[in-house]
């Protein structure tokens, strides 16, 4: 949400696509809000041995 | 032989890019950490998104390794920390499982009190177990069949009923999902716990990275909590049984038929670790 209030064209359309119904096009919006703010935005692993 | 005249350009102009980036990137950083030195808001500069997209960039572009020779991730056992920054390297890790394993088993043998969850297992015979039969529990097809028909009514009617103006956290997103748990998984238990439980036992896992020693202790109370919750209602749903399609349900019908995984502890642990990694959806609790 916070991308797209940050993104007055973007949360437009999303919004338009919100009242047609058009759920593939507001997903889309969706998912690429979240790669401006991913929720976990780091992957961790532990290495076994040094590399 | 053109491709290959070609390459040499397109592998010039993306480290000229790279770099061109990452320089960029430097005077954002320098230009507005030093305003909010002043300002002294420099530890909200460096949490926001937009910043941390920044430093990455200059990372990619400067040092696409970076490693740190001490212990900044003090929940996880390690000696110290590389940032890996670049798209081909990142799978690559990814990809190595047996140089480079999952984090998350020793905290979620501490929620569960004993085993492992599949999400912080290796590749092997524990893993194939129980992802082979939670998979045969939550089916691919509940999805359309189950899932987003339920999730769609719901917040129609929620929305329908709202008059014109919600508040949409409590209302609509915190609804849906715990509806989910209760109806989907089968065990929602009360919306306050399960709320509660589930959204500090993710944190716990996935975003205390400073083992918050205080913190760490409420969770591993409320994850006590979780357990006993879901041992008394695995129990009470043997003892009266229902026709619902649901996880819980599906669980008893593969213990049914001697399915490995699916003693009740199994299914337990399992719900207990599905329900703690599912909730990133509700808000950090209050206590936290």
């Amino acid at each position: 949400m916070d991308e797209l209030l940050n993104r007055p064209d973007a949360l437009a359309t999303a919004q338009k696509a919100a009242r047609a119904d058009d759920d593939a096009l507001l997903a889309q919006h969706c998912w690429e809000a979240l790669r401006f703010n991913p929720f976990n935005p780091v992957l961790y692993r532990r290495a076994t041995h040094d590399t | 032989m053109i491709t290959a005249i070609l390459n040499v350009f397109i592998t010039i102009y993306q480290r000229l890019a790279l770099w061109g980036e990452a320089l960029v990137s430097l005077g954002y950083l320098l230009f507005g950490g030093a305003r909010a030195l002043a300002a002294g808001g420099v530890g909200d500069f460096f949490l926001k998104a937009g910043t941390q997209r920044r430093a990455f960039a200059l990372l990619r572009g400067l040092w696409p390794n970076l490693s740190i020779s001490r212990v900044v991730m003090k929940c996880y056992d390690n000696t110290g920390t590389a940032v890996v920054t670049r798209r081909a390297d990142v799978v690559d890790v990814l990809n190595r499982n047996a140089d480079f394993e999952v984090v998350y088993g020793t905290r979620m043998r501490q929620l569960t009190e004993g085993d492992n969850f599949f999400l912080g297992m290796q590749p092997g015979w524990d893993y194939t177990r129980d992802t082979s039969a939670m998979r045969l529990a939550a089916r691919m097809t509940d999805v359309a069949d189950i899932v987003q028909p339920r999730a769609t009514a719901l917040a129609d009617r929620i929305v329908a009923d709202s008059g014109g103006t919600i508040d949409i956290v409590p209302a609509l997103t915190l609804e849906v999902p715990w509806d989910m748990t209760d109806t989907y998984f089968g065990c929602g238990g009360t919306r306050e716990h399960m709320q509660q439980w589930t959204t500090t036992l993710f944190w716990y896992l996935f975003q205390d990275l400073g083992a918050d020693a205080e913190k760490g202790a409420i969770a591993l109370g409320q994850a006590a909590e979780l357990r006993d919750y879901l041992d008394a209602h695995i129990a009470a749903r043997k003892a009266s049984p229902t026709d619902a399609p649901d996880i819980l349900n599906r669980c008893l019908a593969l213990q049914s038929s001697d399915t490995p995984g699916m003693s009740d502890l199994g299914i337990r642990n399992n719900l207990l670790g599905l329900l703690s990694v599912r909730s990133r959806r509700f808000p950090r609790p209050a206590a936290l």
